[in-house]
């Protein structure tokens, strides 16, 4: 139960936040090219994958698809966006956000940086439940049974 | 390396097969969509604002207007007055004459490549008209890559390139 509410909100999270950027992909660009970490080559590709990572991530969490992969991209994906805002937060590079949407109100980098550990936790905690799921059951989560036949 | 060390390395790998696949099949959906998309990205091309903002020079050449023209990757935008435009302009070109709000801006920026280099032309022969429209322009879309043709009406008809008459496509543009 507690599983099954985590991965709804996490995933109704990532599929809000695809919504913006799948919209308006050159807004997006400019926002991945302001954290200035990626080479200029690379910021239209993130633009344009980073989105639709975002979208499939969310509809795979809320209906249980592949779940421990899943989960795995989650906390991969929180564990980036925190790190490049506490890199350019200790660099001092005030940067946007753009974590949900690329106009609107900006928060300073020290609640994006406690936003972004709150979800880290909670996906590390996903993470960890779906684990134990595993450990604990010879039935495999859905999604298993077909992928340990594909990497064998 | 004992049994639960293994099995729950197993389960990792699971984890990571599975995560590999999901970013593979992102990888798909996103070059897909932003292929059909109207307002595609250029994937491996700098960032369009930032070969506005590098260049000091916000004009181009005849020739490289004439080059982009031919290649159709650019929208050439009239700045001179409706009646003007109405007479003869730059064929394809949409008219935002001088003293323009946002609003007919923003309309006739709508439904252009993303690739599309927008280049301003008028007949004044400071070209202040078309700079002075360039740069509102840019500040209406800021990820454009706009350049004014000096003197550019005269030039381009010297030349005897590509001309049309007729209204402007943009409403209010009348």
């Amino acid at each position: 139960m507690k599983l099954a509410a985590l991965r709804i909100f996490l995933g109704l999270l990532f599929l809000y936040a695809s919504i913006d950027k799948i919209l308006y992909p050159a807004a997006f660009a400019e926002v991945v090219y302001n954290y200035r970490i990626l080479p200029d080559g690379m910021i239209h590709v993130a633009a344009v994958v980073l989105p639709w990572l975002e979208l499939l991530l969310g509809l795979f969490l809320i209906f249980d698809l592949w779940l421990p992969g899943a989960v795995l991209l989650a906390n991969g994906l929180f564990m980036i966006f925190f790190a490049s805002i506490a890199f350019n937060a200790v660099r001092g590079l005030d940067v946007e956000c753009g974590c949900f949407t690329q106009e609107g109100a900006s928060a300073s980098l020290v609640v994006y940086l406690i936003r972004d550990a709150f979800f880290l936790l909670l996906s590390g905690l996903t993470g960890f439940l779906v684990l134990r799921t595993m450990m604990n059951s010879n039935k495999k989560p859905n999604g298993v049974k077909l992928i340990s036949f594909l990497s064998h | 390396m004992g049994r639960a060390s293994e099995s729950v390395l197993s389960k990792l790998r699971i984890m990571a097969t599975q995560g590999v696949a999901i970013v593979l099949l992102a990888v798909i959906v996103a070059l897909l969509g932003n292929t059909v998309r109207p307002r595609s990205l250029p994937l491996f091309a700098p960032p369009l604002w930032k070969q506005g903002a590098d260049s000091s020079q916000m004009t181009l050449s005849l020739e490289e207007a004439e080059h982009l023209f031919l290649h159709d990757k650019a929208v050439f935008i009239d700045a001179r007055s409706p009646e003007l435009y109405a007479a003869s302009h730059i064929r394809g070109a949409r008219n935002i004459p001088e003293g323009s709000g946002e609003k007919l801006m923003r309309e006739a920026l709508s439904n252009l490549a993303m690739d599309s280099v927008l280049i301003v032309y008028c007949d004044d022969e400071t070209s202040a008209v078309s700079v002075s429209l360039s740069k509102k322009l840019a500040g209406v879309d800021k990820t454009r890559k706009i350049r004014s043709l000096l003197r550019g009406w005269d030039l381009w008809v010297a030349n005897e390139l590509p001309i049309e008459s007729g209204t402007s496509p943009v409403k209010g543009a009348r």
